[in-house]
């Protein structure tokens, strides 16, 4: 499934929800939670939490205590912020696609 | 091209795109530790999971996405915004330094053209003369009295309405300081990173230019109206110049603050997946 457009959302969900983590536990938990939908090529993901850092919405640190270095992301409170922003616009979206297209199971009776 | 380091898929990846990442500077370097890690950690999963070494590598590569893909955001994210970042902030501390050296040094010729000036008339060739007020030719004028006309006549001392502008050229020069030492940034690693954040720099671009733009396009629209100035159709020209670099400057403060939020669909058109 193609998540171009909607990535940013999604990070800061899943940053949301799992507190300070490192970057494949927020790739894994992507993969995890959409049950394998959401596939991104892994790597694109490391760019797009820059990004979010750049933007201010997440900060990161290097964890040393582990064998391999790590980079620790964590949500801003501006980034609590956008997340909820984003994600009602979101919901706001969905509503009015579903209001055009109709209920799923009229789509499929019809 | 780099020769790989090791024979495994994953030191071959990492050679491949330490070369796509040269000039990208710390966001490169940053990227390249995260991948490693990031395969490394995924290969070691595929091989407890049954796979032999080099499938479980290339399994990893496989869902990292190729080095070209991944390595491409970097640059082009880094390199134009970085530039940008650095040209406003230097063009915002020299602006401040200028106007700060322009108006205290006026201030300063100011408050010491009146002992610079009993000391010209005192010491005239620094005291091998008479004082000057002594002699008979000067002043010309007795009503102006011998130190005023002195003082007058010194081409370094600002006069009249020129010296009232010295005090706010250096109180702007040094507000414009004290805001970008305030609005400089801490990095996670605790070190200073002389530009501001992006939202605030482009504050500074938005603010001056579109002040800029409107008195400008005022000024511009006074001229077409009232009375037909030469300047006219400069400053409407600037006028809108500055206004369409102000509106890109909002734009992109906006597109910071939410990241992009105005259209779900479009909440990140940017250079990632």
């Amino acid at each position: 499934m193609d998540v171009r457009g909607h990535l940013d959302l999604l990070l800061l969900a899943v940053l949301a929800e799992a507190g300070p983590v490192h970057g494949y536990a927020v790739i894994t938990a992507l993969r995890d939670r959409s049950e394998g939908a959401f596939d991104v090529p892994e790597g694109t993901v490391y760019p797009a939490l820059h990004r979010l850092e750049r933007a201010g919405l997440v900060v990161s640190r290097w964890e040393q205590a582990t064998p391999r270095r790590r980079r620790i992301y964590e949500l801003t409170h501006d980034g609590q912020l956008a997340r909820t922003a984003k994600q009602r616009e979101w919901r706001s979206f969905v509503n009015r696609v579903q209001a055009v297209i109709g209920p799923a199971t009229a789509q499929a009776m019809a | 091209m780099t020769t790989p380091t090791g024979d495994g898929p994953v030191e071959q990846y990492l050679d491949d795109m330490f070369d796509r990442l040269a000039g990208t500077g710390p966001a490169g370097r940053r990227l390249l530790v995260e991948a490693e890690t990031h395969l490394l950690t995924a290969a070691a999963e595929a091989r407890a999971r049954g796979l032999d070494a080099e499938a479980a590598e290339r399994e990893a590569i496989d869902r990292f996405g190729t080095a070209a893909h991944v390595t491409r955001h970097v640059s082009a994210a880094t390199d134009a915004r970085a530039s940008l970042g650095r040209l406003v902030t230097g063009t915002w501390i020299a602006t401040g330094v200028l106007m700060l050296w322009w108006g205290a040094s006026g201030m300063a010729t100011w408050l010491l053209s009146w002992p610079w000036t009993r000391l010209l008339i005192a010491t005239d060739r620094f005291g091998t003369q008479p004082d000057m007020c002594s002699r008979p030719w000067v002043p010309s004028n007795p009503t102006l009295g011998c130190f005023a006309q002195y003082r007058g006549n010194l081409s370094l001392v600002p006069v009249e309405g020129d010296r009232n502008s010295y005090p706010w050229f250096a109180v702007g020069g040094l507000l414009l300081l004290a805001v970008w030492l305030l609005v400089r940034r801490s990095t996670v690693l605790r070190t200073t990173a002389w530009t501001p954040k992006p939202a605030i720099l482009g504050l500074a671009l938005a603010i001056p230019f579109g002040l800029a733009a409107l008195i400008m396009t005022a000024y511009g629209v006074k001229g077409l109206y009232w009375q037909a100035q030469d300047g006219t159709l400069s400053y409407l020209t600037a006028g809108l110049l500055a206004a369409g670099i102000s509106i890109a400057a909002i734009r992109r403060i906006r597109g910071f603050s939410l990241t992009a939020p105005t259209a779900v669909p479009a909440l990140s058109t940017g250079p990632h997946c």
